[in-house]
């Protein structure tokens, strides 16, 4: 599957074997999530693009990384790759 | 104002025991967790005992997300500070900002994590290394999560010098406390059960390579071989006497007096440092040898360290005039946590008014030790003297008072 079919579940799925399950938020708010509300820190981000980078053999605009605080953010990121 | 430096809180995860409660009573009973290694094949190993810890169910005690990013070690420290703080019954939210800190002690640090991203980074290269282990592995780790899981903003350290380092993280606790602070957490973690930990061990020469659980680990006996490797937590919460809804009635007891030497090169293998941490401790505690009602010895297993040991023990206290005691001949040598465990097993011995017996360990009957041996021995206590050794020269001596001493 090439990244740019990457959806925001299948973030949320590597985020959670990378890096635990994330804390509960109020789930009407989706994929507008702060990662940081879902405890995400930046290493867990990391941690999460490097798997990403790896299954889907392409490379990820790290200078893109600190301005993405939301789960689209990251997805976004993530399909322009 | 009194500048006692009590303990309110006490956690304890061993391989006799994952509570503090349990622990205490399996060590009275006798009970030892030393058996051949289960956590990796150790048949290829010239040593192959060692107190694990079995059944600690980590997701029971912490939440998932730190799973990924910690050690095993961690996960002990942080199950046994949990313990501490909810044993100690203080509400950490009803402190200043910055009045409560951390300080551990740490001996190996995260080896399995570490073995594990290293066999990580060789084998399919470095984006495959977690980038966890950036600090999972390190000394520091376990005094940085527990102080962002329990939100504690004070001073936070650790000290590292093997089995004293323990001992040196409770004093450095007790002078945060003294100089202002409302509570500290401090103790220490360790597992190095992993092939890489274990050959790291191995490397001392100490490591004893008995075959039998209950012939490996026989401290001041004329059978000694060196000690059983074990691992465990153990974590204390140190308090102001005089501290906010500090009731000092119910505290376990008092963090009396404290000294660390260092062993200059010798080639009589005696220890006159030892000695002089014990003499200073006491010092500090402002008690003679002759107040001292019972010690909890370092216990290395090696022949000339105990020789040492207990002529330094002798000097201080005469020949047979002290009760002595090694209970960790029950759960191996835990490193960083192994004295701050004997602090705990002290201050419950006090409660409870009995000393809790040295296993396997059947040394001459005219040893100038008076070691007490296979069952517990019910005695009226009111301090008592901790002594704890590191590889490479480390000392330390600490002594515990109870409330009414």
């Amino acid at each position: 599957m090439p990244a740019q079919q990457v959806t925001v579940d299948d973030l949320r799925q590597v985020l959670a074997e990378v890096a635990g399950a994330p804390n509960p938020v109020d789930a009407s708010i989706g994929a507008d999530a702060a990662l940081e509300d879902l405890g995400y820190d930046s290493i867990a981000v990391l941690a999460a693009v490097a798997k990403i980078e790896r299954d889907y053999g392409v490379k990820v605009d790290e200078e893109g990384l600190p301005t993405a605080k939301r789960l689209s953010d990251l997805v976004q990121l993530i399909k322009s790759a | 104002m009194s500048d006692k430096v009590v303990v309110t809180g006490i956690g304890l995860l061993t391989a006799n025991g994952l509570n503090t409660e349990d622990v205490w009573s399996a060590t009275l009973s006798g009970r030892s967790g030393l058996a051949t290694i289960s956590r990796f094949d150790a048949d290829q190993y010239p040593a192959r005992i060692a107190g694990e810890v079995s059944g600690f169910v980590p997701e029971q005690h912490i939440p998932g997300r730190l799973i990924p990013q910690t050690d095993h070690m961690t996960r002990m420290a942080l199950a046994a500070a949990e313990g501490a703080v909810r044993d100690a019954k203080v509400d950490l939210t009803n402190l200043p900002e910055f009045g409560a800190g951390v300080v551990t002690a740490a001996t190996a640090g995260g080896f399995e994590f570490g073995q594990r991203e290293l066999e990580n980074l060789w084998s399919k290269g470095p984006e495959h290394v977690s980038p966890y282990q950036s600090f999972a592995w390190f000394y520091a780790v376990n005094t940085g999560q527990i102080s962002i899981r329990h939100g504690l903003k004070g001073p936070a350290g650790v000290l590292v010098g093997d089995q004293a380092g323990g001992l040196d993280a409770v004093a450095q606790a007790r002078r945060q406390v003294r100089k202002g602070l409302e509570l500290m957490i401090t103790g220490g973690a360790d597992s190095a059960l992993c092939p890489w930990g274990w050959v790291a061990q191995l490397a001392s020469n100490r490591i004893s390579r008995a075959a039998e659980p209950d012939r490996a680990y026989l401290p001041f006996d004329g059978r000694a071989c060196g000690y059983v490797p074990g691992e465990g937590a153990a974590m204390l919460v140190l308090r102001p006497a005089a501290g906010r809804d500090v009731v000092p009635a119910e505290a376990y007891g008092e963090i009396a007096g404290h000294a660390a030497t260092f062993d200059r090169r010798s080639a009589a293998g005696t220890s006159p440092a030892l000695r002089k941490a014990i003499e200073i401790a006491l010092a500090d505690a402002s008690l003679t040898p002759g107040e001292i009602d019972v010690v909890f010895a370092d216990g290395h297993a090696v022949r000339g360290l105990d020789d040492a040991e207990a002529a330094a023990v002798a000097d201080v206290f005469g020949a047979r005039r002290v009760p002595v005691t090694v209970p960790k001949t029950m759960v191996g040598r835990l490193y960083s946590a192994g004295p701050v465990l004997d602090l705990a097993l002290a201050l419950l011995a006090i409660r409870d008014g009995v000393i809790p017996p040295t296993v396997n360990s059947t040394p001459d009957p005219d040893h100038v030790l008076d070691l007490v041996l296979g069952e517990p021995r019910a005695q009226q206590l009111s301090t008592a003297l901790v002594l704890a050794r590191g590889y490479g020269g480390f000392n330390s001596a600490m002594v515990v008072k109870s409330m009414e001493g």
